[in-house]
């Protein structure tokens, strides 16, 4: 790498305490993000756990004052906030296991290049990239118990559609989740596609010589050597959906009642409805260690394997 | 000899029947995943008792501009912003396209030498890479209430700069992050040979560097666009009736009580258009942006 010397060095080496000139260009290129991004986001979070311990309500003319740990222990004995929780979990276990069995068979079905394959890539990216309101009002009007599509379609298979976003806490989370299926699952297939090409030909051939079964090639080859990509799948949208809010926020609006809110609308509302500031910073918090936490292991697993 | 035909002639019927069965199964996956977006074309042209059918179809039977007229015209929309009606859809796409525009180009002036120099020279270690990525992992709803009450100390709310500084929250660690990777593609000794021959690092970054990512770089700027188009939580909250972007104005039809769906999904076609086009236009690069980097596709 170093062929001529350190004038041609581009890499850093720290020397001493004193900033050489290389170093002090590279700082101050970084300079203006990096202040930016503390104002913006370092600072909040002093912020919000400064006013986690604080009780302090816009709807009470009293000035905020310390309380504590009180809303954390406020907040773990919340049912409401539980309910979110869970309501956020399941979101995450039932959409990340379903669209990657999904994304898998359409990434399969893809995966032999045809004629139009681009364009059939190209089109199946539009739910991933429609504003998600977009998305919000379409799925709502096509919910519609009396006059959506889906439930018409449903009628045309006998089949009876459901009251959706109106009914109950199980068919608002479930509308919720066919919506996310249905924005994410082809990203989730493309993931994969790229993982299915990233596998080298040589791999197929050496099983095509041993007379392997197609079956037994997928499940003891392909599916081992897609392993990377689930990971990756499966962290990106942990991240996703645990700050799912457009969605939740259009189509069920939390509702009925509060019950198919989730985490990032329970704090939305606590906060921007009922004013209550403390203890929506507290929910703050909690959701940022977590948040930090998954941050961590992506940037370990991008560091450590570089996928393709 | 003819045995050995025949088998491969039945191989290749197989092989046809195969292809048969895949194609069919593509196309109604494509069905499956368009015809939302059909239903939001389609029902823009259709007439409201249309909507009301026995056997609703995705496609207007007969197909009237009525909807984007009275869209534009504003006769009913029953907001309760204190807007005027009338010119609201005009206002809401004009804020959005100046937000988006000053927003994406506010950030790639930050991020492309943050990128370039995270990604060539790594001050700080890979602290200041985690820090960065960490905010791009933060729900936005946690930024979202310090930010009101920092805004509204400085005075700003519901103000064009509001938006600008905000979106900035979600485009720049995201444009940072992608730029750098692929400032890390260009190779070192590229670089190193020209400053053999006596470029300044000035003259590498803006000669050598910046127009061999250029492809990254539109990339980023393409996604700081739709993002900042698309964002819907923070104009919400931080802008009031000065300010009004387009998912605003579409988030207004569903309050709004006996909407008209045809005029509502006028405005939503007009909102979904740009994701559309980067989707067609742009996919190689899209899996690599929203995988933040880790799938090079």
């Amino acid at each position: 790498m170093k062929r001529n010397g350190m004038n041609t060095d581009v890499s850093l080496q720290p020397k001493g305490l004193f900033l050489d000139g290389r170093k002090r260009v590279a700082y101050a290129m970084v300079l203006p993000a990096f202040v930016i991004l503390l104002l913006l986001a370092v600072g909040p979070l002093f912020f919000m756990i400064i006013n986690s311990f604080r009780a302090w309500k816009l709807s009470v003319p009293a000035p905020p004052r310390f309380v504590g740990l009180k809303n954390y222990w406020i907040l773990i004995r919340d049912g409401r906030f539980w309910n979110a929780f869970s309501n956020t979990i399941t979101l995450m276990v039932i959409g990340i296991f379903v669209q990657s069995i999904l994304g898998l068979g359409i990434a399969l079905l893809l995966r032999e290049n045809f004629r139009l394959r681009s364009l059939v890539v190209g089109l199946l990216l539009i739910p991933v990239l429609i504003a998600p309101v977009v998305i919000g009002v379409t799925w709502r009007l096509l919910l519609h118990n009396e006059f959506g599509l889906v439930n018409y379609y449903l009628g045309l298979l006998n089949i009876q559609g459901p009251l959706w976003i109106q009914s109950n806490r199980f068919w608002g989370l479930f509308s919720i989740f066919i919506v996310d299926t249905w924005q994410w699952t082809p990203f989730v297939a493309l993931v994969l596609l790229a993982g299915l090409e990233s596998i080298p030909q040589q791999v197929y051939e050496a099983a095509d010589v041993d007379g392997a079964a197609p079956f037994r090639v997928f499940w003891k080859m392909t599916l081992p050597l897609l392993k990377p990509m689930f990971l990756l799948i499966i962290l990106l949208r942990t991240i996703f959906i645990f700050k799912i809010f457009d969605p939740v926020f259009i189509i069920t609006e939390g509702g009925p009642g509060v019950a198919t809110e989730s985490l990032s609308l329970f704090t939305y509302y606590i906060g921007m409805k009922h004013f209550d500031i403390g203890y929506a910073m507290s929910a703050g918090v909690i959701q940022i260690i977590f948040m930090i936490l998954l941050a961590n292991v992506f940037l370990k697993y991008t560091t450590s394997k570089k996928v393709v | 000899m003819a045995k050995v035909i025949q088998t491969d002639e039945k191989r290749r019927s197989g092989r046809t029947i195969v292809r048969v069965i895949r194609y069919v199964a593509i196309v109604i996956i494509l069905a499956v995943f368009l015809f939302p977006v059909v239903f939001i074309f389609g029902g823009s042209f259709k007439t409201q008792s249309e909507f009301y059918d026995v056997a609703p179809s995705l496609f207007p039977k007969e197909p009237t501009l009525g909807n984007y007229i009275s869209a534009f015209g504003g006769e009913k929309t029953g907001t309760t912003t204190g807007f005027t009606a009338k010119g609201r859809l005009t206002k809401g796409i004009k804020d959005s396209l100046l937000i988006s525009v000053v927003v994406t180009m506010l950030t790639m002036a930050i991020a492309i030498p943050a990128s370039y120099s995270l990604a060539r020279y790594k001050p700080g270690g890979d602290q200041i890479s985690f820090f960065i990525l960490s905010i791009l992992f933060l729900p936005p709803v946690i930024g979202v209430l310090p930010l009101f009450f920092i805004f509204k100390t400085v005075g700003i709310l519901d103000t064009y700069w509001v938006l600008f500084i905000s979106h900035l929250f979600f485009d720049l660690p995201f444009c940072i992050w992608i730029t750098k990777g692929f400032f890390e593609d260009i190779p070192l000794e590229l670089e190193q040979a020209v400053m053999v021959d006596g470029f300044s690092r000035f003259r590498v970054f803006f000669k050598i560097a910046v127009p061999l990512a250029k492809s990254g770089i539109a990339v980023a700027s393409l996604f700081a666009f739709i993002f900042s188009w698309n964002e819907l939580m923070f104009s919400s909250i931080f802008t009031r009736s000065n300010v009004q972007t387009l998912p605003l104005v579409l988030q207004d039809y569903i309050g709004s009580a006996g909407i008209s769906w045809g005029e509502l999904l006028a405005v939503a076609s007009i909102a979904a258009i740009p994701g559309i086009l980067l989707a067609i236009f742009m996919q190689r690069y899209i899996v690599r942006g929203l995988t933040f980097g880790a799938v090079k596709g």
